[in-house]
């Protein structure tokens, strides 16, 4: 299956993107076909412009020559996985944005004449949330877990019927050790080798 | 009482621009000392940076020093007594330009510390005693709760744990904007500035 893999954080070398690696080498043990979108990389800006909004919900919505690529990439995602680090409980601004800005009318949904929400991402068949949380497990169910929303329940409503979603995370991020790290990666790289 | 008021949409002369301009005419007619960011105006870059990562917690002067653009943001949040959010829900929650404002200006030692051996951080955005939430939805109230209204727990459980520990939240969500009419939307301003008077009044 095409895998598409959506990265987040600012600093390479990180424990999130050994996250990301463990996440590649899963998918790719499995024989899916695999694209890499790096956020930080590309120094995606995350800030929907005027004529963006302007066009937003217009029928030939033109899309921006910075986005044109991911949206090539996540029409013909079977599998797509987040990457991230979860601040303030949710996204970081430059994931959200990029949502927010590729994920337009016509790509990540579409609106019926009647106003009502039809997927627009027809392939995708597993969504997968791999995030880092500082705070423990208990803290985060009472807090809310704002990144799960947006890609389970949000994305989800503009998704196909059929979509599976996982989620894999590390809690308490701050009183972790090499070995519960270590423990994450092995578990990322196994359950995404059973995709 | 002193008002912060932080707005993000792209477009000024849209729903949310007018509602923006009628929350500033109220708190301005009912005395407050009114604060402004409107973080599209001002260019705000909502991108957290290496230098932000690689410094998470540190000395606040030494950051500011190099994050200069930062600084009249932090002086403001830290002056205000109420702290007043204009935005467009978009996917459920903040714009990035307005999630990056959150990420990059409630930093250690701003809006809280984490003293040496406790295990709990403490608040430091104590002057904030009242949080209100003015935002738009396009699809309705149903809609928003399957999908778990994720931008209403950012700001009234993740950053209002920040402030003053009786600090006073009010959510004003107008929904369901995609299918309303040009007097349903003026109804709605309406119902959003009377409430808005009841509270600052």
């Amino acid at each position: 299956m095409r895998a598409v893999v959506v990265y987040c954080h600012p600093v390479e070398g990180s424990f999130c993107s050994s996250l990301r690696d463990a996440a590649i080498r899963g998918l790719q043990t499995a024989g899916h076909d695999v694209s890499l979108i790096d956020l930080a990389a590309d120094n995606f800006n995350p800030v929907m412009s005027r004529s963006e909004w302007d066009l937003y919900s217009h029928p030939d919505n033109h899309i921006p020559e910075d986005v044109n690529g991911y949206v090539s990439l996540i029409r013909d995602a079977e599998i797509l996985v987040f990457v991230y680090p979860t601040w303030w409980s949710a996204v970081p601004a430059q994931l959200k944005g990029w949502m927010e800005r590729v994920l337009v009318p016509g790509v990540g949904f579409h609106m019926t004449k009647k106003n009502k929400l039809r997927p627009g991402l027809q392939r995708l068949k597993h969504v997968v949330v791999i995030t880092t949380f500082g705070s423990p497990r208990l803290y985060v169910r009472l807090m809310n877990d704002n990144g799960s929303r947006l890609f389970h329940r949000s994305l989800r409503s503009a998704s196909p019927r059929l979509v599976r979603n996982r989620r894999l995370v590390h809690y308490k991020m701050d009183k972790s050790t090499p070995e519960s790290r270590a423990a994450f990666q092995n578990r990322i790289e196994t359950k995404l080798a059973q995709l | 009482m002193k008002v912060l008021v932080v707005s993000a949409h792209p477009s000024s002369t849209s729903f949310v621009g007018s509602l923006r301009e009628m929350a500033l005419n109220q708190l301005q007619q009912l005395g407050h000392e009114v604060r402004h960011h409107d973080l599209y105006q001002e260019s705000f870059s909502p991108v957290f940076t290496p230098y932000e990562r690689l410094h998470h917690v540190g000395n606040i002067d030494e950051k500011l020093e190099h994050l200069p653009e930062l600084v009249p943001y932090v002086h403001n949040l830290q002056w205000c007594d109420a702290l007043v959010l204009v935005y467009p829900t978009w996917w459920g929650a903040q714009p990035a330009i307005l999630k990056g404002w959150i990420d990059r200006v409630f930093m250690n030692e701003v809006a809280w510390v984490l003293p040496e051996g406790e295990a709990r951080i403490r608040p430091l955005l104590t002057n904030v005693r009242r949080l209100v939430v003015l935002t738009t939805h396009g699809s309705g109230k149903f809609l928003n709760s399957v999908q778990g209204e994720s931008g209403k727990r950012i700001a009234l459980r993740s950053i209002r744990a920040m402030f003053h520990s009786r600090v006073r939240t009010h959510w004003i969500g107008i929904y369901k904007l995609d299918t309303s009419s040009p007097a349903q939307r003026e109804r709605k301003i309406k119902n959003a500035s009377r409430r808005l008077h009841r509270l600052f009044d």
